[in-house]
């Protein structure tokens, strides 16, 4: 169906299988963003590890035409502590639409576990 | 939106992932810029958190549609290769013109051609040469020769080149490519 054509992963280094950083703007405490051994699949060696809320990775992709809609993904294991959880991280991936005429749209999905895992 | 478990690794410990999925509309109504994929944490209390297999998709669905692309390009003298489009769904190269900035003109000692390439193929799909007399004007359309036949058909993940080969450096060009969906 044409409607369910989407184009390839538009990210740079979307797993961290570079061992690095390597095409991620990074802004803020760059020593608060890393890369640990681990992740989802069988081929995945690397996943980015983040430890504070004074951190951001973010790739800007630029088009000619304006897609109808993006598709976006993640895997996210956040961390709890091993005693009540009390301490749960939190994430979000952000999706920031920049218009023509200066105005934003910014799309939140909330990353957390609230089960107590799986 | 979808969310599920999903089982991964963490420093060589099996664990269980969150895995999202989400679509994000496109405000159609206005001239769409630019995508910034954004990941952070708004709680952390001093722990790590894990991301991996980031993804960021697009709908390629205005792009079939939209039937044209058009890229501006600046050519060095001799032979250069610009990769410029990647085929979305099965289509075939209709024509192909370019608008210089600066009047290009060919001198029969010094022939240019600008090759438009398939690159699965390895194959021109068209042509245009610059001899004595045959010359494109500034900030004018000048189309290619005739498409190929055979080698016009693209499948999604093809792609072209534009090449220069020959003659010396030319202004910037603006080229326009035109497809029809097969």
């Amino acid at each position: 169906m044409a409607d369910e054509l989407y184009s390839k992963n538009q990210l740079t280094n979307p797993g961290a299988e570079t061992g690095n950083l390597t095409g991620w703007t990074i802004e803020g405490v760059a020593t608060d963003i890393g890369v640990a051994s681990g992740g989802v699949g069988e081929d995945s060696n690397y996943c980015f590890a983040i430890d504070s809320v004074n951190v951001n990775m973010s790739q800007t992709k630029s088009y000619f035409t304006a897609p109808s809609d993006f598709k976006i993904a993640a895997d996210f294991l956040p961390s709890t502590d091993p005693g009540d959880g009390a301490y749960q991280t939190e994430g979000i991936v952000k999706l920031i639409f920049s218009y023509g005429d200066g105005t934003k749209d910014e799309v939140i999905f909330p990353l957390r576990d609230d089960s107590g895992g799986a | 939106m979808s969310i599920s478990w999903v089982s991964g690794q963490l420093q060589n410990l099996t664990v269980k992932w969150l895995h999202v999925e989400v679509t994000a509309t496109v405000n159609q109504e206005k001239e769409f810029l630019s995508a910034q994929f954004l990941a952070e944490l708004v709680e952390s209390n001093g722990l790590n958190a894990y991301f991996d297999n980031f993804s960021l998709t697009k709908n390629l669905i205005n792009d079939k549609t939209l039937g044209n692309y058009i890229v501006y390009l600046s050519l060095l003298a001799g032979t250069t290769e610009y990769p410029v489009f990647g085929a979305l769904a099965d289509c075939h190269i209709a024509a192909a013109h370019i608008v210089p900035k600066a009047d290009i003109t060919g001198t029969d000692e010094s022939p240019m051609q600008l090759l438009l390439r398939n690159v699965d193929t390895n194959e021109v799909i068209c042509t245009k040469t610059f001899v004595f007399g045959n010359n494109a004007a500034a900030n004018q359309v000048t189309s290619f020769g005739p498409v190929n036949d055979t080698n016009k058909e693209l499948y999604p993940g093809n792609g072209v080149t534009f090449e220069q080969s020959g003659g010396s450096s030319i202004p910037d060009i603006l080229l326009i490519i035109e497809w029809n969906l097969s």
